[in-house]
């Protein structure tokens, strides 16, 4: 049962990645405009210029048989070797790894991305595992000591944290952070230092994620508590959690036993989808902190008409989004028995 | 003709002789080769570029060890970073920031043309329907073909409350496309049409453009169309709204009537040129040290291949082109584009509202000796930042 | 004669209600459970029946601990209850165990069946040997007619029937032996077809273990095979108290003529005319002054209005509260 599901839903996963991949393609070929023309503005392109480019690209190919270009649509020959058609050479590459030439940086899409992924994961996973931590932590306070002041001063703040805009807050801790902590502004690393040991750059880096982790800890530890609270009030009232008590637990245990664990289902789910999301949703707070993240990259690219970028970018983000719903589906059938049968 | 060269590079023919073009294309240049003030010593795309100073530079060289430029992510991070002093100096800020950083005792601002001076344009269709390019739709509103119209439109264009409005103040009135940045190159002397919405009016009026159907709007002589343009602009100009709003104001003042509409860049490409479909476009150019490409758009040779946005065609100036282009004798050359300037503003392609100023800044406490007279400003640039030594 | 295993005096329980905040002191109660008292032998049954919302889940929960009294006392095999505190509560409720309503809520959803018999075990550290405590588990499984156990050992609730369920809840009672069993509506979940397997188990515990039973339902149908007494609740008031036999042969209270005559009496000839209740139950926050029934009562005097009739005894064990029983 638990392996057909297992199957089930893997399989599921690869074919939303296999339509995501085709939808990414067509996507930026239906968007107005010769993509030759779109990375590079100089009007002043010679025709040999702008055919060279289209050549380095591969756009001087078919679109796919029979299609020249979509927008405008333009025919072309049915019976050209399909391998040899825009389409094909774009899974193709996108098998071998290669996700195209950046327009702007002219560097392999692939390289960027990785680099600013690993940035944009190391921020956001320290970020968000104290924002779950301290978020759960704030709510399982709030539910148990539901209706005192705890409760309410944890819930007003929660709330707070939840609806400020993100943007703003940063800028707000950016300036007090800086004037009054002494801490950097923007990067991620200090440029041109000489560090004495492995532990300097730690340190250093530590230092310039500290404002944007704290930000978006803020950010998301107000979603998680107000969950987690009513997420934990509700089994608290549960017959079970009484029964519990009636058995002899005292709070702490049922706490551990009964409790927690039932109110984490929720959190699980949006635990991984808001995982998912992140992975290119840091955008305004790495706009903020100048982090040479992925946000930060798509955010350039979008400005720039970057459509290799933005096309990698796209995917990276659609295939983490699917893989974090897998994850949250699997996990779900481990912590909860009832799933297997559905 | 020196500033033509700017972008012509020399190549080492025993290197590069026997090579294809497509080796060019594909030399990435890792290791570069220059012969500057500064050494590049490591570079971290959109983070930073550190820079060692050349102890061998034939030059002077300079007092400093090296130089960071450190990218952030956005302007108000910028401005923080100098007030704390993680960084000496800065080379852009947003206007709103100019007021609060002129306070600053530790901080001096600097206040020019930017180095590569941009220039923001109004662009009219000009292209009449019978010499319509092969790809072209030509759709413009007829009455902008007449001159008075665009004069009584000129007159109509308050350009001091552009630049108090969208740029805080930092600018400069416009004349043509070629901005005063280019320094030698822009005609100081010209005259501009004065804002003046009873000239204005008088000209509408004079020309037989009357409101006939009193609803505020004027139509053509013959009574057909409203003078209702369409006026687009770029959507990624977020001046691009704040420009349309206060056109509309006063040229409303006047009878004229406009539809403004933001367009994403790519379907402003498609409508613009050479489609020549719309009426009225609010954009911009960057431009070279040199004026010869912004000349060019102003050509009958750009029409077909969608460098001239208006469509502008005139056999005297295409000759005046033609003649700077070869001309050797920079002071010639000088009479000649000034010329050519002279007859843009008299026949008015384009409405140029304003030259946008660029302000940098620099900490006084840390170093001094920066190049701030000159008539451009580039504090960053390689002259400047040889010359600077740490404050005592 | 033996004193009773559970002796309840004037017990009282009362919930703030209304606008009650930490910032406000509340400004009624509801008289949840109102000067009750009774008591319950070493193995016997004791019914309490009333309708929805008299009390009867509050009372079980008071005697329990759950709910703190407002006033009243609670001895239970010669200890005051209501003193109790911490480690000594924990160790008085182990000799006291109930069971829910709802099977499909009263089983945590994420543990097996093993884990949820053996926990009262582990909790008071009973057993705590693996072998003794697998095989405690197994024998209280059995008792609850789970056989054979170990099918069940390493099941979740959820692939169990709505019996199955209610008869893990027993055995996770029974597991720690208890001398009184608290079973709050334990059959009203449940399908017609099993409730009487689930009654006779209980009947069958009380004679064969003397376990006492506070058997609570507001449905007189259920009670005969497993009760020895029936105790009849309304608003927080025992309002009538005796044998089963006489009881629902010989009601006293109009209250409880009323709940037996909409009762499907097992016995046709038994069957009289329905006595229809009018009015509503009055608002357990706003009592009415003389009988809490009066309003509703077929055969209301204003005496009844006036004044509110004590439990008085009318023969042999059997007392009821109304002027003119
Ligand atoms: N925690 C509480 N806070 C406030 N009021 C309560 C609380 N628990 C019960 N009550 C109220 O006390 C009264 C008695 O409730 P209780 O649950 O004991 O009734 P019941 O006889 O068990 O009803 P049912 O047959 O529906 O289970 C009801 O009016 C109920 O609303
Ligand atoms: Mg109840």
């Amino acid at each position: 049962m638990r392996n057909r599901r297992l199957i089930n839903k893997v399989a599921w996963a690869l074919f939303t990645i296999c339509f995501v991949i085709v939808l990414n393609f067509f996507l930026f070929r239906i968007l107005p405009g010769d993509p030759a023309r779109a990375g590079i503005r100089d009007p002043r392109l010679t025709a040999e210029a702008q055919q060279a480019i289209r050549v380095r690209f591969g756009l001087d190919k078919p679109v796919i048989n029979c299609f020249a270009s979509i927008n405008p649509p333009k025919p072309a020959d049915c019976f050209v070797n399909p391998l040899d058609t825009q389409f094909f050479i774009y899974v193709g590459n996108l098998f071998r790894g290669e996700f195209g030439i950046s327009y702007h940086s002219n560097q392999p899409v692939a390289q960027v991305l990785a680099e600013r992924t690993w940035n944009t994961l190391l921020l956001i996973g320290v970020a968000q595992f104290l924002a779950i931590i301290l978020g759960v932590a704030l709510g399982v306070i709030a539910a148990w000591k539901l209706g005192t002041p705890v409760d309410y001063s944890a819930l007003i703040f929660s709330l707070v944290a939840w609806s400020l805009p993100t943007f703003w807050l940063g800028i707000i801790l950016l300036f007090w952070g800086s004037t009054n902590l002494g801490l950097p502004i923007g990067g991620m690393v200090t440029p041109g230092m000489n560090y004495a040991s492995i532990w300097a750059q730690v340190i250093d880096v530590g230092r310039h994620m500290f404002l944007p982790t704290l930000t978006y800890t803020i950010v998301f530890l107000g979603e998680y508590m107000l969950i987690m609270r009513s997420s934990l009030i509700d089994v608290l009232s549960e017959d079970y959690v009484l029964t519990a008590k009636a058995k002899g637990l005292n709070s702490y245990q049922i706490l551990k036993a009964h409790a927690l664990r039932n109110a984490m289902l929720p959190m699980v789910t949006i635990i991984a989808l808001n995982l998912g999301f992140t992975v290119a949703g840091a955008v305004q707070i790495e706009t903020v902190f100048s982090w040479p993240g992925l946000g930060g990259a798509i955010y350039e690219a979008v400005g720039q008409r970057d459509y290799p970028m933005l096309q990698g970018a796209f995917l990276l983000l659609a295939v983490s989004v699917i893989v974090a719903n897998l994850v949250a589906d699997l996990l779900y059938t481990y912590l909860d028995p009832r799933v297997q049968l559905e | 003709m020196e500033s033509q060269l700017f972008s012509l590079y020399i190549l080492p023919e025993h290197l590069w002789g026997e090579k294809t073009a497509q080796a060019a294309i594909d030399f990435t240049n890792d290791t570069m080769v220059g012969s500057g003030p500064f050494k590049l010593a490591e570079y971290r795309q959109n983070q930073f570029v550190r820079l060692d100073t050349n102890q061998d530079y034939y030059g002077s060289v300079p007092k400093v060890d090296g130089a960071i430029l450190q990218t952030y992510g956005n302007q108000d991070a910028l401005v923080q970073a100098l007030k704390t002093g993680e960084v000496d100096m800065i080379t852009e800020m947003p206007n709103t920031a100019v007021a609060a950083l002129r306070n600053d005792a530790n901080i001096q601002l600097v206040v020019g043309a930017p180095l590569d001076p941009g220039v923001t344009d109004i662009i009219f269709n000009l292209v009449p329907p019978d010499q319509c390019p092969p790809d072209g739709k030509c759709t413009g509103h007829p009455a902008l073909k007449d001159l008075t119209v665009r004069k009584a439109l000129a007159h109509a264009t308050d350009k001091q409350q552009l630049i108090d409005i969208v740029l805080l103040g930092l600018g400069t009135p416009g004349l043509t496309l070629i901005p005063d940045g280019l320094g030698v190159y822009y005609n100081n002397t010209l005259q501009d049409y004065a804002f003046d919405i009873a000239t204005a009016n008088k000209l509408l009026d004079d020309a037989g453009y009357k409101d006939v159907n009193g609803d505020g709007v004027r139509e053509t002589p013959d009574g057909k169309a409203p003078l209702s343009f369409r006026l687009n602009w770029a959507g990624d100009m977020s001046s691009g709204p704040r420009i349309a709003e206060l056109l509309s104001k006063t040229w409303g003042e006047i009878g004229i009537k406009v539809e403004m509409q933001g367009l994403d860049p790519d379907t402003l490409t498609s409508v613009c040129c050479p489609a020549f479909d719309y009426d009225i476009i609010i954009w911009g150019w960057g431009s070279d040290p040199d004026p010869a490409f912004l000349l060019s758009v102003m050509t009958t040779d750009e029409i077909p291949t969608g460098t001239s946005e208006s469509g502008y065609s005139n056999p005297e100036y295409d000759e005046l082109f033609a003649q700077q282009a070869v001309e050797t004798d920079k002071e010639k050359r000088k009479e000649l584009i000034w010329e050519m300037q002279a007859i843009a503003l008299r026949d008015l392609p384009y409405i140029i509202p304003y030259y946008g100023q660029n302000v940098q800044a620099f900490r006084k406490d840390r170093f001094q000796g920066w190049i701030t007279d000159s008539s451009k400003i580039a504090l960053e640039d390689p002259s400047s930042l040889s010359l600077i030594e740490p404050v005592k | 004669m033996a004193s009773p295993l559970v002796a309840v005096r004037n017990l009282r329980t009362l919930f703030p209600v209304g606008a009650h905040s930490v910032f406000r002191a509340p400004a009624t109660f509801v008289h949840a459970v109102d000067d009750v008292t009774f008591d319950i032998d070493e193995g016997e049954a004791l019914a309490l029946v009333g309708e929805s919302g008299c009390g009867k889940s509050t009372l079980a929960l008071t005697l329990l601990g759950l709910e703190r009294p407002t006033t009243g006392s609670i001895d239970f095999a010669g200890q005051e209850m209501t003193a109790l505190k911490g480690s000594e509560l924990k160790a008085a409720r182990r000799n006291m165990q109930m069971i829910f309503q709802d099977p499909y809520e009263s089983l945590n959803p994420l543990m097996r069946v093993g884990e949820i018999v053996a926990e009262p075990l582990i909790v008071h550290k009973l057993a705590n040997a693996r072998s003794d405590r697998e095989a405690r588990v197994r024998a209280a499984l059995e008792a609850a007619g789970l056989k054979p156990p170990e099918v069940y050992l390493e099941r979740y609730p959820y692939q169990l029937s709505g019996g199955q369920r209610q008869r893990v809840a027993i055995a996770a009672a029974l597991v720690l032996e208890p001398r009184l069993l608290l079973a709050d509506e334990p059959v009203s979940m449940l399908d017609v077809s099993i409730r009487a397997e689930i009654i006779n188990l209980l009947a069958e515990l009380k004679q064969t273990r003397k376990i006492s039973i506070l058997f609570i339902t507001h449905d007189l149908g259920t009670v005969t095979a497993v009760a020895d007494r029936i105790a009849v609740m309304y608003l927080g008031r025992i309002v009538e108290l005796g044998r089963t036999a006489d009881v629902l042969t010989q009601p006293r209270h109009p209250y409880t003529k009323a709940l037996l005559s909409v009762t499907p009496a097992p016995n046709p000839r038994l069957r009289k005319e329905r006595i229809i209740l009018k009015g509503e139950t009055p608002d357990p926050t706003r009592l009415p002054g003389g009988c809490r029934f009066a309003p509703r009562c077929p055969v209301a005097q204003p005496l009844c209005l006036a004044s509110d009739p004590p439990l008085t005894a009318l023969e042999t064990g059997h007392t009821a509260a109304c002027h003119f029983g």
